[in-house]
């Protein structure tokens, strides 16, 4: 019995005993690295239904009762990279205002106050490469938010207010387009990358508002939103069977029409390295990107490339990170992505923002551990941390039910197979630290990156042309056009009383008088290379001819034009003037001031006056003259106090392209009861282009014919 | 077998309970708290969806609990908690140990020699070179990184963290095995952090106030309107810092703050996703039971005076117009915080909003405009905030003045039952909708509990909106919304 007693207490002593050595080393807080995982429960990835309604519109399906809603989100067979380069926004407009502009039997506000009384939603939108939908309900208001999403989708009516509406909202983001430094930098980076007038590089622009009518917003969605050219997938609180019924009640009597899509743009690789730098004076920090054009989501190399840019600066360990931020201290935002899209390739990109003493240090720095990367590549730790990255969160990928759906939706819009991600998956399960280092030399070029730098050089480190040649890119936004009124006998007769005004203020009758004039001069041309100073000789014979010969640092040329034709002399030959030169000197002799002068009575000048303005706190009334027979149009600003021309601004060629130039005039003297303005200034975009300086002035000195003939 | 099927059909009613009615009085009520005895509240929500779960760790302390000298300290301490602990980012903790006491000597030499009134040009160049080599001998042995790294190769995804005036949280998710791996690092940051890549850190977030503030229109003029709007309590101060603080701080300093203030009356944990409770519990134990006691952070004593009168503060920018106008209100124990909350859906939720209807669709003077409470903390007394961005060629002054005239409306003209029920409706789908995201939902509820002192409040917020009348709105924008009690910002254009 006491034997027992004591068994029974050694015993408990053994179990007390053991029971706190097989609890305290598991109570004990573990280091990570001696932590045991069990195995992830497997992902159930739950397949969506899919089928496809008779007028071709392809339906994805899938359950989700785990909150009383219904979503769904559609996709269109479209883009903004289909419309017309002078109708930049047209896609973006269109797709606003199908949803705000209402539908054939709805006014936007009556489709406003349904939704939002409702707490749901129904938005619609045309992005780059595709259009969409998106609904939002508690599952109570289903019927009435699936109802509003097919009527929009299928009867939009872009109400004119609404088109106005959206044009204000577009005017008032070109207009604050250069607020913020990051925006410009990643827009402009873009631009380099893509090119600017390329569909996935150019900017919408005033003029293109201004392009931009309602029958373009009706033509648009007639063209593109056809049930053949779209998918929906809708998922949450509803059962699959009811819910095919009333996809099929919503959408069944849309009539299939002819998918013209075009092919997707494609982009074209850089060939050479450049340094870009935009001048921003209100920051005391840069924005830098550096890259090349990136890849599709389907190129052979894909997964590895994934790999190579985690470890180079995708993620909170990588090379940039550790080494800009967290070594170094230069940054807060530092990182590397390899750019990737569905059918047109991505935009590959690293950067960063540093203060403006540490801008090119910076620069340095990413150049450095890129060319590192590709040059030696990765190393095997490295691939491990971004392998198991990979493989460890793609659970993340199908968390959801709405990511299932959406996922496949997308992949079948893109042609790509819906076993994609699960290859990537396998793909990067496979991947060799040989194969993901010579991906990288294959695809990632350290000579043909785009250097751009957002900031102020003033306070820089070392001057940005120790990276290579610099070009500043003019990010000012070009104004919008201005809407000339119609003209009305009273403005009509105002133009003309003003121009008589003008007449006697520039020397009356003799101005009539007025056979030809020579002129030396000293002339400044802004150049990309600078301003070059040049002396010439100008000869001008009433109505239509002019001659100039020029001295500058390229040697001796001399210009002729008679009316209808002429020729260029220079060091390298004589030559007839280009056909487009002719033209525009045609034309623009219309608006020669004393040619103006001495013909504005005609019936062919069409004069209106058009406001009064300032200049430099002078008032100028403002004047819009039309040359019919060419359709010709200019404007002159007349000092109201001398009735001197100070301005005229009218369309002409710059290298950029036709642009307004606008010419100052001052210093007016008298050469023969004729006043000459001594100075004039050409500026075009805001930028001063050329400064002419009369040096000597002769009138009627009867210049003969033969200086316009061809030698 | 008749158990289990019992089990099913409690399942199943769960289910329909969740679905049929509102989603969310089924998630309140699988909500489980567990507090340990040094005071560290845990809340943990198991949804079994799909094998991943997002933890946040709240700490109500944010930038108001620091004081002259130390502004942006709560921030810097938040990136500080990434860089690891005495045996996880170090190559060899002894020797690094030596290297940043030797490191925090080399620097206040620096400092003191700095802060002379005439610094001895020869000295201080010696100085920032004994400096310069001080930090590279600490960084030798540094493996700052580590932290990040684990986590992101064991797939953690949403790695980040924040800080507010009133509050700093952490927050990721993982796969769920990885469950013990959120416990054993989690624990041993706010165990015994090590403060280590300091003066490269405080760069870093010297860089971060360059970005938000400095060279940004929109965040200097926020900073400026915070500094007019209050004059005493600490919501006038940026929590990002004042640049001078930034570069002053010490090592010090910070481990002293994180002593004192990050302790688990201070700190609540919300965990959702697939787990099993009774492992969390466990795990909690295991790993946070380390953490010693202490004492909750006193409230702020400066309490922020009546206004008298109008401020204004212009700044001239490169950037097109905004205006920002602020009404004082009182904070998150006011009782008619729900009220606000009304406002601010009547006046800029959605295409039917007030602000939108006038401002932007029908006088064409703004690209948008709205207003909410809150701002720049919610926990003291704070302003509802009005703003709008004009449109192009359009001016602040009209914005303003078609503002004001919405905000008379709402002192002269009751707001119809209708839109009442609408705004009461849009607050109900609107929580709803959040409990979708797991992350989503342990932000708010550790929020919720960080900030009233109980995570219910959360639903409770919904009955009190329900409640507020017509009567409730006049009254609160009679009061509120004068002329006296108003601070406004601009940004104007120069070129």
């Amino acid at each position: 019995m006491k034997r027992q007693r004591l068994h029974i207490t050694l015993l408990l002593i053994v179990a007390l005993a053991f029971s706190a050595t097989a609890q305290t080393p598991t109570a004990k807080p573990q280091h990570y690295k001696n932590l045991k995982y069990p195995k992830l429960r497997e992902l159930q990835i739950p397949e969506p239904t899919r089928f496809e309604l008779a007028n071709g519109m392809i339906v994805y399906l899938l359950e989700d009762h785990t909150l009383p809603t219904i979503n769904a989100s559609a996709m269109v067979r479209t883009g903004s990279r289909y419309e017309q380069a002078d109708k930049v926004g047209l896609a973006s407009l269109t797709g606003q205002v199908m949803r705000t502009g209402g539908t054939t039997s709805k006014t936007g506000e009556e489709i406003d106050q349904m939704l939002e009384r409702a707490a749901a939603s129904v938005e619609t939108f045309i992005g780059s490469t595709s259009g969409g939908a998106r609904l939002s309900v508690l599952k109570e208001d289903f019927d009435m938010g699936l109802g509003v999403l097919a009527d929009i989708l299928k009867n939009p009516a872009f109400r004119e207010d609404k088109i106005d509406l959206a044009k204000v909202s577009s005017r008032s983001g070109i207009s604050r387009r250069n607020d913020q430094v990051d925006a410009i930098a990643g827009r402009e980076f873009n631009r380099l990358i893509y090119g600017t007038t390329s569909p996935y590089g150019r900017l919408m622009e005033y003029v293109h508002v201004e392009n931009i009518a309602r029958q373009d917003l009706i033509d648009f969605h007639r063209k593109y939103f056809l049930p053949n050219a779209m998918m929906i997938a809708v998922w949450g609180d509803f059962s699959t069977a009811a819910m095919k019924t009333k996809i099929e009640g919503a959408f069944g009597d849309w009539a299939r029409g002819t998918m013209a899509v075009p092919p997707a743009p494609q982009a074209r690789m850089a060939t050479a390295r450049t340094v870009n730098f935009i001048k921003k004076t209100d920051v005391n920090q840069s924005q830098i990107y550096i890259g090349h054009l990136g890849g599709k989501l389907n190129d052979p190399e894909s997964a590895l490339l994934n790999l190579a840019d985690k470890a180079l600066g995708g993620g909170q360990a990588s090379r940039l990170f550790s080494k800009i931020r967290s070594e170094q201290g230069l940054a807060y935002a530092v990182w590397s992505f390899w750019g990737e899209s569905y059918d047109y390739q991505g935009a590959f990109s690293m950067g960063g923002s540093t203060k403006s003493g540490t801008t090119v240090a910076m620069v340095k720095s990413i150049l450095k551990e890129f060319e590192g990367a590709v040059t030696s590549g990765i190393t095997e730790s490295e691939l491990r941390y971004a392998k198991e990255s990979f493989l460890n969160s793609f659970v993340f990928e199908f968390d959801t039910k709405a990511k299932v759906i959406n996922k496949l939706m997308t992949l079948e819009y893109y042609g790509y197979p819906k076993d994609y991600y699960q290859k990537q998956q396998q793909a990067v399960q496979n991947a060799t630290l040989k194969a993901v280092n010579e991906a990288m030399q294959k695809r990632w070029k350290p000579e043909v990156l785009s250097i751009l730098v957002v900031g102020n050089d003033s306070e820089f480190d070392a001057p940005l042309s120790s990276l290579g040649t610099v070009k500043t890119i003019d990010i000012t936004i070009p104004s919008p056009p201005e809407k000339i009124p119609d003209a009305t006998p009273e403005t009509l007769a105002k133009g003309k009383e003003l121009l008589k005004k003008t007449l006697a203020a520039m020397g009356g009758p003799q101005v009539a008088t007025l056979k030809d004039m020579v002129t030396t001069v000293k002339l400044m041309q802004s150049t990309p290379m600078g301003d070059i100073a040049m002396d010439a000789e100008m000869k001008v014979v009433m109505p239509n001819k002019f001659a100039t010969r020029l001295k500058s640092p390229m040697g001796e040329m001399t210009m002729a034009f008679d009316g209808t034709g002429g020729w260029v002399q220079s060091p390298m030959g004589t030559q007839d003037m280009p056909g487009s030169l002719r033209e525009n000197f045609q034309k623009q002799m219309a608006s020669d001031m004393h040619h103006l002068l001495q013909n504005f009575e005609k019936a062919e000048y069409q004069i209106q006056y058009l406001k009064e303005e300032a200049i430099e706190g002078k008032p100028m009334s403002v004047v819009f003259i039309r040359y019919t027979p060419t359709n010709y149009s200019f404007r002159y600003y007349i000092d109201t106090k001398s009735g001197l021309f100070t301005r005229k601004v009218a369309k002409g060629t710059t290298p950029g392209g036709p642009a307004d130039i606008e010419e100052n005039y001052s210093d007016y003297r008298p050469v023969n009861g004729v006043q000459i303005p001594y100075k004039t200034e050409a500026s075009t975009g805001g930028k001063k282009v050329s400064e002419l300086t009369i040096v000597s002035a002769t009138v009627n000195t009867g210049v003969k014919d033969d200086v316009f003939k061809k030698p | 077998m008749r158990l289990s099927i019992r089990i099913l059909i409690a399942a199943t009613l769960t289910l329909q309970l969740a679905t049929a009615q509102d989603g969310f009085k089924a998630v309140q009520s699988q909500v489980v708290e567990h507090t340990l005895k040094n005071g560290l509240k845990f809340l943990i929500l198991p949804r079994r969806e799909a094998p991943v779960v997002s933890f946040t760790t709240y700490v109500s302390i944010g930038s108001v609990n620091e004081s002259r000298g130390i502004t942006g300290l709560a921030h810097i301490f938040e990136h500080l908690a990434f860089k690891g602990t005495t045996d996880i980012g170090t190559k060899d903790y002894s020797k690094e140990k030596a290297a940043l006491a030797a490191l925090d000597k080399a620097w206040s030499a620096l400092e003191q020699e700095r802060l002379t009134v005439n610094p001895d040009t020869a000295k201080l160049a010696s100085l920032t070179a004994a400096f310069g080599k001080a930090q590279e001998a600490a960084m030798q042995y540094s493996d700052g990184d580590e932290f990040s790294r684990v986590i992101e190769q064991q797939g953690g995804v949403g790695l980040n963290a924040g800080t507010s005036m009133d509050e700093t949280t952490y927050f990721y998710s993982l796969p769920s095995n990885k469950l013990e791996l959120w416990f054993s690092l989690e624990s041993a940051r706010f165990y015994d952090p090590v403060i280590r890549d300091f003066y490269k850190e405080k760069d870093v977030v010297m860089e971060e106030r360059r970005m938000r503030v400095e060279s940004n229109p929109i965040g200097k003029m926020i900073e400026e309107v915070i500094a007019v709007a209050f004059k005493s309590h600490p919501y006038k101060d940026n929590t990002i810092g004042h640049m001078a603080d930034l570069k002053g701080i010490t090592r010090q300093e910070a481990y002293e703050f994180f002593k004192k203030y990050y302790v688990p009356s201070n700190m609540t944990i919300a965990i959702v996703g697939d787990v099993d409770v009774n492992e969390v519990k466990r795990l909690a134990e295991r790993y946070f039971a380390r953490i010693p006691a202490g004492r909750k952070a006193d409230p702020v004593r400066t309490t922020e005076p009546p206004q008298n009168g109008e401020r204004r503060v212009v700044l001239r920018e490169q950037s097109q117009p905004v205006i920002v106008l602020g009404y004082k209100k009182g904070g998150i124990h006011d009782a008619d915080d729900a009220v606000y909350d009304v406002i601010s859906d009547l006046m800029s939720s959605g295409r039917t909003s007030r602000l939108y209807t006038s401002l932007v669709r029908d006088k064409k003077l703004s690209i948008s405009a709205g207003g909410f409470g809150g701002f720049p903390g919610q926990k003291y007394p704070n302003l509802f905030l009005f703003y709008a961005f004009p449109a192009q060629g359009r001016s602040n002054d009209t914005c303003l003045a078609a503002i004001e005239h919405e905000i008379e409306r709402l002192k002269t003209e009751q707001v119809s039952e209708e839109d009442l029920k609408a705004i009461k409706t849009r607050a109900r789908a609107g929580l709803i909708r959040s409990l979708g995201s797991n992350q989503g939902l342990a932000n708010q509820l550790s929020t919720y509990e960080g900030l009233y002192g109980n995570w219910r409040e959360l639903f409770n917020s919904l009955d009190k909106l329900n409640a507020v009348t017509a009567a409730d709105i006049q009254r609160v924008a009679t009061s509120v919304f004068v002329n006296n009690n108003r601070s406004i910002g601009t940004i104007e254009p120069v070129n």
